[in-house]
């Protein structure tokens, strides 16, 4: 009981971590909350369901998914964000919002609102370790998760364009002035971003199924995680995902599954009294 | 009469600038022009629009009318990335470092102009990206021991004294490889010492053919270092000359000092 749970949160940490990713490395860039994030999630799994009707083989499937949650991503910055760049942040808050109705709305006009289930080629089979089974998906989507993860590292730390989008994220006039082109450096992060939200949805369909509505709640999560990690910290997103998911899978097996949401967020609201600046997060002095 | 002026030896000409903000104008009309190699001081009271001229003239801001050109390209209202790979690079009044990086670090996005920033060699590492990537490393390694800081060189930027702080601004700055160096009051708030080492930082900068157009508000370090003073006051251009030629002008003891004063 208790492996169980902890596989479950495990597994659903994962998704929520990778969704932080998303929140986390546009807020860097742009300080602001892509409320619309959640849509991206949605609109790549969606796809990926589309793709699968046309007999596309499934590999390319989920890859196509990923790749339109980039499109997705991209596009919805250069057509909105970037224009207003130099608007109040509200504005583009309030962007967001719209965004992410008009697209939800949209995938229940083409695809209809009927809850759909994602093939996997794993989920009809199970892992036995002890006495006990576990689901090959549910491996496949840790697995994918910690890839993901080493390969941002990487990004993030081992090249140029990836330090290119730190310096843009501590200091985004300095950067312009040393020949970095700060346009290309946003919309590589909201591609980035949104290809691993995108993932996030295309892993989850198989389990919780494919509807329109289905970006709300793991967006708010994966906001939840961003905000517990740090805002801005990306390991420490990733960490706080992980953790967001265990907690909810314990308080779903040990307390009831009707709380699980109220007590994430109960453990949210006591994060930020206590550590206002996140689990993992630096104190900004505010200067006064 | 000032307008469309050609000086062939002049790396940067600012003809007819003007930008307002709500109504006040921080630069009017202002034409002005950097020989090649020279160290061209822009001095000014405070409010006069010096650090809005920089700003023009990094693509930070756009001019409202009027002109910039690099040489004899026209720069006006390009992107700031663009105007840095063209060869203008600067420094900030308030230091602005990258809180989160090394001395190394920081100076290593300064050669991302070098190595060209694209994605798709870096991921492969091709041949001619593991070339120029071993190039920009070498230069980085220059320039940091040109300003003193490769000892430091895994310390982070932001936590260094302030005087060094400046010192890795510069070097990031040069890892563009500008032919025009912006400085903007970069000894405010530097003690004499500090001030002293960096003016001779400057000279050394210069000689090595870079042409440093810089904003002071310290006479002696803008008497000794500069063969060149623009002065301004309420965004306009007072007088322009060589030092010997500034130091006693009425208008520029009026501006800073005021009429009463500049009889005393």
């Amino acid at each position: 009981m208790f492996i169980d749970q902890l596989i479950n949160g495990i597994v659903l940490g994962s998704i929520y971590a990778l969704m932080a990713i998303g929140y986390t490395m546009v807020w860097n860039v742009l300080r602001f909350i892509n409320f619309a994030h959640g849509e991206v999630y949605m609109g790549g799994a969606f796809v990926s369901l589309y793709l699968l009707l046309l007999d596309t083989p499934i590999w390319l499937a989920y890859l196509g998914g990923v790749c339109a949650g980039a499109l997705l991503g991209y596009l919805m910055e250069k057509m909105v964000y970037m224009r207003m760049r130099n608007a109040p942040k509200l504005n583009l808050l309030i962007a967001a919002i719209g965004i992410s109705i008009v697209l939800q709305n949209l995938a229940q006009y083409i695809w209809g609102a009927t809850p759909e289930r994602l093939t996997s080629p794993f989920l009809s089979k199970n892992i036995a370790v002890g006495d006990m089974l576990i689901n090959q998906h549910y491996i496949f989507i840790i697995i994918l998760t910690i890839l993901v993860m080493i390969v941002l590292e990487l990004f993030i730390n081992r090249t140029l364009m990836g330090k290119a989008v730190q310096a843009a994220s501590q200091n985004i006039k300095a950067t312009q002035l040393m020949g970095i082109n700060a346009n290309k450096i946003i919309s590589i992060t909201f591609a980035i971003g949104s290809a691993v939200g995108a993932l996030a949805g295309i892993l989850v369909g198989p389990v919780f199924l494919v509807y329109p509505t289905m970006g709300v709640f793991a967006g708010l999560k994966g906001f939840t995680a961003s905000v517990m990690g740090g805002m801005g910290n990306i390991p420490g997103a990733m960490i706080a995902g992980l953790l967001l998911g265990v907690i909810e899978s314990f308080a779903a097996g040990f307390i009831s599954s009707g709380y699980r949401d109220a007590v994430a967020m109960v453990i949210l609201l006591f994060i930020l009294l206590v550590r206002p600046q996140g689990i993992f997060g630096k104190i900004v002095q505010q200067k006064v | 009469m000032s307008s469309n002026f050609v000086d062939d030896s002049a790396i940067l000409t600012v003809n007819q600038l003007s930008k307002s903000f709500g109504g006040v104008k921080a630069v009017n009309n202002l034409s002005f022009s950097v020989k090649e190699n020279n160290i061209h001081a822009i001095i000014g009271p405070n409010g006069a629009g010096k650090s809005t001229l920089f700003n023009l003239i990094t693509g930070v801001i756009t001019p409202d009318t009027g002109e910039i050109k690099l040489s004899n390209q026209d720069i006006t209202s390009l992107r700031p990335d663009k105007i840095a790979e063209r060869g203008v690079s600067r420094t900030f009044q308030n230091i602005r470092l990258f809180p989160d990086m090394t001395v190394f670090e920081t100076v290593l996005i300064g050669t991302y102009l070098m190595t060209g920033g694209k994605l798709l060699p870096a991921v492969f590492r091709t041949k001619s990206f593991r070339n120029k990537e071993r190039e920009a490393k070498e230069r980085i390694e220059e320039i940091l021991k040109f300003v003193g800081l490769w000892d430091m060189r895994h310390e982070y930027a932001a936590r260094l004294s302030y005087g060094n702080q400046r010192r890795v601004e510069i070097a990031r700055a040069l890892a563009t490889n500008p032919d025009l160096l912006l400085l903007d009051e970069p000894t405010a708030g530097m003690n004499q010492q500090e001030t002293k080492e960096l003016m001779q930082l400057f000279s050394q900068v210069n000689n090595q053919g870079i042409t440093i157009l810089i904003i002071a508000h310290d006479m002696h370090l803008v008497n000794t270092l500069s063969n060149q003073i623009t002065v301004i006051n309420f965004g306009e251009k007072l007088v322009e000359g060589p030092p010997e030629m500034i130091q006693n002008h009425p208008a520029v003891l009026e501006a800073y000092m005021g009429r009463a004063e500049a009889n005393a």
